[in-house]
Parts: structure tokens; C-alpha cells; sequence
């Protein structure tokens, strides 16, 4: 039915996720200076890493659950 | 240096991929013979391409053998700095999200082939869709330059000059033309599941060979710290502002791509579309990712390098790990290869797109209305021939380094990402103020970018995104009405609007 259709931009709480996820994407909050090296990569590089996946993460959960407006007849012939 | 595929070898591996190319656009045409029946058959591959060809069309627009020559080169050269390309590709994904499910939908119920095409439906404004269709003309065109020049440096590069520079370009844009013109979209996103899948083999294997021989990232680690211990730091001030502005910039820049955008027309169905957008949001890490730590990595084999010679690391690093073993050689073929076919398979999507607004958006709507679909295709190709002979005629005196090339482009091109995007979920807006807003926008960024200005560090394009915003926010409150000009345009908003809650 109609009521099931899902927008991504419908839904204000999926972008407040990606506002906290754009803020962390940016290295503003590392100190300056010699940075701390694991294995030869910068600390700061790893932790900008780490929020890039969960990023991914996201748009991944979103696309899967909150993305469904295709009419019920057109999804009839969806490929399997 | 001696490299490894200078000689026959360089010309024999040319000529094979060229050959495979030229296979797959045949064997499309004879697979689909009626492909120039209609802009939708031939544009958009019958809005038919399934996951995993879709998947791969979306690679290889997004990812060039740029990626991999100019980005390594860069990585080199700045260091960690420009890790930001990796999450400035999933930036991507993220916009794709504003505004691809909807968009989709409405270019399969009202047959909407360009991204022109939405904009009249939307504003029903010529001067709107001139203008557009205009600045997408002139990014592709960009695009497409940029590409010309980056065959030709990478067939030159990677075979140490034994195939010149126009020879490899000529050589390239005839097989491009050739397969394009054959079997259209069908064709480009075959070749570009064969050009993407060399690419991703040929690098992986280029990283592999990279550790093996030269070290990781802990040898690579010591050796920045001795050469250029600023390239380990965090970005700070200006270099945060840059950082921050590559992910806007990027990100909303790439997404409007009209070359990507056709091919969220082209999905055979949502889920195709949101599967092959969920691969995507993954591509990054195992292509801008490699590529980037493929840079770190050769400070390690050449630690003290001049930019000049920075330009040509991957062709360095490609030589010196074939050279080591037979595996390595034969994996430096297919990267070498790859490179080339990702460049091809990125200038296709880029010629495609071109010749569909020419036929659609300034022939079919504004010169012969009354034209068969069949005539409106001859013309965009035609057109888009006559402009890669133009084009052709620049790439033989390439300007400057590839980057700036790249960043000049999206400048121009963000500024329809307001009323394609925009446009979609606000009824409000007002056609003269969104043609007011995109003319300011790209004129500020043009300005900007030529005289060099970027005031308080922010980007040319994102001032001038800043101010088309402004003018077409303030231009919509001011003179919009909430009530749509377009009935079926404002049906669709509706339903979608009350069906969420």
C-alpha cells in the first residue's frame, strides 16, 4: 500500500545521523603537533577511517530500511 | 628508468584491449539491433541495466584512471591530507540519497531521459533548461577534455613514450566513438564492466606488489616522518576548510553529474538502483583507498621526488614491480590496461551524455521538434563527434596538472544541483529566481576560479552555490507560489509527501 512508501529525505532523523556523521568526518578535532603514529599511520588518519566506515554503515542501513517508493505494480517485475 | 612496457610489448597490450573493446560494443549492437529506434533504447540502454552492470557503469563513471594516476600522485605529494578522498566518494552515495529515489520514479513514469528533461518538466522555463543544459555542456565538455588529455599521458606515461601521446589518444577515441555510436548506452556499460573489473584487479595487485617490494605502511610511516614529516599531520586552518570543502563539493558536485544522473534513469528497478548504490557506498575504501595508500607507499621506493616527476609515480612504481616477477608482469598488464580502459570507460558515459542533451534538450526540443527519434540520435552523435574533434585540438596542449583540471569542472557544474535537487521537493519554487540563482552562481564561481579568489579559504564553486541558494530561496519566497505550474509534477510531490508520514 501507499502508506509503506519511505523517502530518505522524508525522515528529518536520517539526516541529524548524517550532520553528527559530517561533523565527525572533518579531522577538526584532533590536537596538533607530531601526531601519534600506529603501525606508521597517524592516529588522526585511523579515528577519520573509523567514522568513514560507520558513514558507509549508515548509507547502507538507510538505503536497506528507509527507501521504498516504487508502486506495488512496478515491484511486481523487480528482478530476482 | 627502464620501464616494462616500453617497446612492442606497450603496443601489443594497447591493441588487445583496444580489440576487446570493440568486440563488446559489436556484439551489443547484434544483440540489440533495434537500439536506435528511440533516445530511451539508445540513452538509456532501454532503462533495462540490471545490479550488476548498473553497479559497474556507476563505477567506472565515478572512478577514471585519473583516480588512480592523479590521486596516488597527490597522496605522494600532500601525504595524509588527502585521505579525504575516501569519504568524499561515499559523499557521494549520500547526496545520491537526496534526491535518487525520487528521481527515479518520475523518469520512469514520465519518460524523462536527461536531466534536462526533469528540469523542464519541473520549471516549464526555457530560459531554466538553456542555461542547464548549457553548464552541463560545458562541465561535460571539461570532463571530457580532461579525459582525452589523461589517455594520451597515461599511454605515453606507462609505455616510457614508445606509443606517443596522439597516437594513443587517436587510437582510443576512434574504439570509444565506434562501440558508443554501435550500441549506445548498452555498450558503454558492457565496456565499462570489463574496464572496471581490470582496474580493480590491476590495482590490488599494484598494492600487493607495492608491500611485497617496497614495504608497508609502518616502513612508509618512518620514511615521511625523515622526507616531509608535515605530510602526517592533521589538517589544520586552511587545510580543514580545504578538507571540508572537498566533501561538499565533491559530494554534491559528482552526484549531479548528468552522466550519473542517466544512470539512475537507466536502473531496470528500485531495488537494482539501491543494491548497486549500496556497492557504491563500499567502492571507496578498495579504490580511492588503494590508490591513496599506493602514494604513502612510494615514498618508500622514491622518497624525493619533484612534483613534475610525482605525476608519473604509478607508471614508476607499475615498472619497477613488473620488472620484479613474471605474476607481477602480467598483473601490470591488466593495471596498465585498466587504467587506460577506465579512462576510456569514463570519457564514453561523459560522450553519451553529451550527445543525449544535444539530441534531446537543444535539437529535439528547440531546433526540429517534429524529428524521429531516430534523427535526434544521429545529431547528438554527430555533435558529440564534432566536439571531441574540438576537444582534441585543446588536448594536444594540455593545460597545467590534472587536479586543478578536475576542480575547475565541478565549480560550473554544482550550480544546477539546487533546482534538479531542489527542485524535486519544493513546490514553491520559482522558475526566474532558480534561472537568477544558477546564472549568479555559476558567473561568481566562474569569476572566483579564474582570478583565483577563495575568501575565507571556501571554495569558488561553494561561494557560488552559497549565493545561488540565497537567490533562489529568497527569489521563491519573494515571488513563487505554493501551487505548482506542472499539475503532474505537483501530484507526484503531493503523494509522496502525504505517503511518508
Amino acid at each position: 500500500m501507499k502508506q509503506k512508501t519511505r523517502e530518505p529525505i522524508m525522515n528529518y532523523r536520517i539526516w541529524i545521523g548524517f550532520l553528527i556523521i559530517f561533523i565527525l568526518l572533518n579531522p577538526w578535532y584532533f590536537p596538533s603537533g607530531d601526531p601519534v603514529l600506529v603501525y606508521g599511520v597517524p592516529l588522526w588518519a585511523l579515528v577519520i577511517m573509523g567514522v568513514t566506515v560507520v558513514l558507509s554503515l549508515y548509507i547502507t542501513y538507510v538505503i536497506r530500511y528507509h527507501w521504498d517508493v516504487e508502486d506495488e505494480e512496478e515491484s511486481g517485475e523487480e528482478e530476482k | 628508468m627502464e620501464l616494462a612496457f616500453s617497446g612492442t610489448s606497450g603496443i601489443l597490450i594497447m591493441l588487445f584491449y583496444g580489440i576487446i573493446m570493440l568486440l563488446i560494443g559489436v556484439g551489443t549492437y547484434m544483440r540489440n539491433r533495434n537500439v536506435h529506434s528511440s533516445l530511451e533504447e539508445y540513452y538509456l540502454g532501454g532503462r533495462g541495466l540490471g545490479t550488476m552492470v548498473l553497479f559497474f557503469t556507476f563505477f567506472a563513471t565515478q572512478y577514471s584512471g585519473n583516480t588512480v594516476i592523479g590521486y596516488s600522485a597527490e597522496a605522494y605529494r600532500v601525504g595524509y591530507a588527502n585521505l579525504v578522498s575516501i569519504p568524499f566518494f561515499i559523499m557521494i552515495i549520500l547526496v545520491y540519497l537526496l534526491f535518487a529515489p525520487r528521481m527515479y520514479k518520475l523518469s520512469k513514469k514520465h519518460n524523462i531521459v536527461t536531466p534536462v528533461d526533469w528540469l523542464e518538466m519541473k520549471f516549464n522555463s526555457k530560459a531554466v533548461s538553456i542555461l542547464a543544459a548549457i553548464i552541463m555542456l560545458y562541465a561535460l565538455g571539461n570532463f571530457l577534455l580532461e579525459q582525452l588529455i589523461a589517455i594520451g599521458q597515461g599511454v605515453a606515461g606507462l609505455t616510457g613514450g614508445t606509443v606517443p601521446y596522439q597516437a594513443g589518444v587517436i587510437f582510443f577515441i576512434v574504439i570509444m566513438v565506434v562501440y558508443g555510436w554501435l550500441g549506445g548506452m548498452r555498450s558503454v556499460a558492457y565496456t565499462d564492466t570489463m574496464q572496471g573489473i581490470a582496474l580493480l584487479v590491476g590495482v590490488f595487485m599494484l598494492l600487493i606488489g607495492t608491500i611485497v617490494y617496497f614495504g608497508g605502511l609502518p616502513a612508509a610511516g618512518d620514511y615521511i616522518r625523515t622526507y616531509s614529516p608535515e605530510n602526517l599531520g592533521v589538517p589544520e586552518g586552511g587545510g580543514l576548510v580545504r578538507w571540508s570543502n572537498f566533501l561538499i563539493l565533491v559530494g554534491i558536485g559528482a552526484a549531479v553529474y548528468p552522466n550519473a544522473i542517466q544512470r539512475i534513469f537507466s536502473a531496470k528497478s528500485e531495488r537494482a538502483l539501491k543494491r548497486s548504490l549500496t556497492q557504491m557506498a563500499w567502492m571507496p575504501f578498495v579504490t580511492a583507498g588503494v590508490v591513496f595508500v599506493i602514494g604513502i607507499l612510494a615514498y618508500t621506493a622514491f622518497p624525493d621526488l619533484s612534483v613534475e616527476e610525482s605525476e608519473q609515480i604509478v607508471g614508476m612504481m607499475a615498472s619497477a614491480i613488473a620488472n620484479e616477477h613474471i605474476i607481477f608482469y602480467i598483473a601490470m598488464v591488466l593495471l596498465f590496461g585498466g587504467i587506460i580502459a577506465a579512462i576510456v570507460s569514463t570519457a564514453d558515459s561523459v560522450l553519451l551524455t553529451f550527445s543525449s542533451i544535444v539530441s534531446k534538450d537543444i535539437y529535439g526540443r528547440y531546433i526540429n521538434r517534429e524529428a524521429s527519434d531516430n534523427r535526434k540520435i544521429l545529431v547528438g552523435k554527430i555533435v558529440g563527434v564534432i566536439a571531441v574533434a574540438f576537444l582534441l585540438m585543446i588536448a594536444w596542449n594540455p593545460p597545467g596538472t590534472l587536479y586543478q583540471v578536475f576542480v575547475l569542472k565541478l565549480e560550473i557544474l554544482v550550480q544546477v544541483a539546487p533546482a534538479i535537487i531542489l527542485g524535486l521537493y519544493w513546490e514553491r519554487s520559482h522558475a526566474k529566481s532558480v534561472f537568477a540563482g544558477m546564472l549568479t552562481g555559476a558567473l561568481v564561481a566562474a569569476i572566483f576560479t579564474f582570478a583565483g579568489l577563495t575568501p575565507l579559504g571556501i571554495f569558488s564553486g561553494v561561494w557560488g552555490l552559497i549565493i545561488n541558494l540565497i537567490i533562489y530561496v529568497a527569489g521563491s519566497f519573494a515571488f513563487g507560489t505554493a501551487p505548482a505550474k506542472d499539475a503532474v509534477a505537483q501530484v507526484d510531490g503531493q503523494e509522496a509527501t502525504q505517503s511518508v508520514r
